[in-house]
């Protein structure tokens, strides 16, 4: 667990810092986003804890401090309690899981900025949402490998 | 166990709530930023070392682009330089009197011993042998050989090319011609002749080649050769010829050769008056003399027919000074 944690802040870092150098017109993919969704999968509560603590640490660089943490603890907690119900190890749940949490991510975050607009919608959140998901299908075998949830 | 975690759940959506009504807050976006800073190291290290592949990466399409530039740069300023080059050209062209071909210098013999080189004009845009070549800065040199292209020049740094010249400021007489390390040398100017450094040297029309007052160059300095009967006087070139690229030739003009040239020696003045006679043939008319050159030959089968001139005795006048 200390791995995933350790992991989770360099993600923290790298989405803060450098994430912008791969941007694809101006759509950054969210991978902390795909860490806290992995954790609350596999490891259910503590997707919560993640979510909620890198939502924070995101906040801070923000510019509206509390969303990230609110969104974060939101989705980690939500995919924490349908992992029980669910087979984890289809591919394809985990990319809807992702699409899904960064399509909601996206919305709260963007919302809490401005007014939403289709044009934005389209624009912003719905190809950042395909860019975080396919960034997903990278992160999600490499994470399994690592075995980080292994408590 | 959920029971625990939603409990937990709404305990931070709460705190969430709380964090965001103090973030809209004065106090609560200078706290903001106050932790933010503590962890800005860490982003600058990371920034760092991502920064330094994409760095890397940046600096091989920059040195790409420099050296493309700096190519672009030198061509612009190739194109400056030939471009006031040739305005200077024009300039001198309009204000002078002598009816020039331009040209440009094709090649250069690399033999430091011969002076010559080639340039574009020939045959076809009427330049004949010892034609006088000259620049804006002054004598360049003489063609030596035509084609119907191209002309062969000798320059003013060849052994073997000779100019008569005068000294400006009082006519004294010499000839300059090149030697080696010592460059451009005004010779047979009697010891004692008033001769200073800064003089200029300008050609004295003598040889019928080069018209009169054609700058050559300046005295540079002065020195007495083996003798003890002769100044050699050392010249600066006025024209540049390293860095010449574009020509002119002067073309004679029949009125030219009809001149009278003054003489200042030992207290006379001679004067020396040509006279020509132009005697224009018809193409129909056979030429009475077989003219002397190729050159005139191959004119003959083309059907073109040179003007001759006669030339009259000199007439000699001698007058006290």
């Amino acid at each position: 667990m200390v791995k995933l944690w350790i992991l989770a802040g360099i993600f923290c870092v790298i989405q803060i810092s450098v994430l912008r150098g791969v941007a694809i017109a101006q759509i950054t993919p969210d991978i902390v986003l795909v860490v806290v969704v992995y954790t609350a999968l596999f490891h259910e509560k503590a997707g919560m804890w993640l979510g909620f603590a890198t939502g924070i640490f995101i906040d801070l660089y923000s510019s509206s401090l509390g969303y990230n943490a609110l969104v974060g603890t939101v989705i980690g907690y939500g995919v924490g309690r349908l992992s029980g119900r669910v087979y984890k190890e289809t591919p394809l749940l985990w990319l809807i899981l992702l699409f899904v949490s960064s399509l909601a991510h996206d919305v709260v975050i963007f919302a809490s900025v401005q007014e939403l607009s289709h044009r934005f919608f389209g624009r912003y959140i719905f190809f950042g949402a395909l860019y975080t998901t396919a960034i997903g299908l990278i992160m999600f075998p490499a994470l399994r490998k690592l075995n980080v949830c292994r408590t | 166990m959920w029971k625990v975690t939603d409990r937990w759940f709404f305990g931070l959506i709460v705190l969430c709530i709380i964090l965001i009504g103090i973030g809209s807050t004065e106090f609560g976006k200078k706290t903001q930023i106050r932790l933010g800073s503590i962890f800005s190291p860490f982003n600058g290290w990371v920034s760092f070392i991502f920064n330094e592949f994409k760095i890397r990466h940046e600096n091989k399409v920059l040195r790409a682009k420099v050296s493309e530039l700096a190519l672009n740069n030198q061509i612009i300023r190739s194109s400056q330089y030939e471009n006031e080059k040739l305005f200077d050209l024009l300039e001198f062209k309009a204000r002078t009197e002598y009816e020039l071909i331009a040209s440009r210098i094709v090649s250069r013999d690399p033999n430091p011993i011969s002076g010559t080189c080639l340039i574009d004009k020939g045959l076809a845009d009427e330049v004949r042998k010892d034609f006088p070549v000259i620049t804006c800065d002054g004598v360049y040199g003489k063609v030596t050989e035509v084609t119907k292209e191209n002309a062969m020049v000798q320059t003013i740094s060849d052994f073997n090319f000779r100019v008569a010249c005068m000294n400006l400021r009082n006519g004294i007489q010499g000839i300059v011609r090149w030697e080696g390390g010592k460059g451009c040398v005004l010779g047979q100017v009697r010891v004692n002749s008033d001769i200073q450094i800064g003089d200029s040297i300008v050609t004295s029309g003598l040889g019928s080649i080069f018209p009169k007052g054609v700058a050559v160059g300046k005295v540079r300095e002065i020195n007495v050769d083996k003798t003890k009967l002769f100044y050699e006087v050392a010249l600066e070139p006025t024209c540049k010829l390293g860095e010449t690229e574009y020509v002119f030739i002067v073309k004679k003009k029949p009125e030219r050769l009809e001149k009278s040239t003054v003489y200042k020696t030992q207290g006379w003045e001679i004067y020396q008056k040509i006279e020509e006679e132009e005697i224009v043939q018809s193409p129909l008319e056979k030429p009475k003399k077989r003219l002397p050159s190729v050159l005139k030959e191959k004119e003959e089968e083309r059907g073109e027919f040179p003007i001759e001139f006669k030339v009259k005795e000199p007439t000699i006048r001698l007058q006290p000074q």
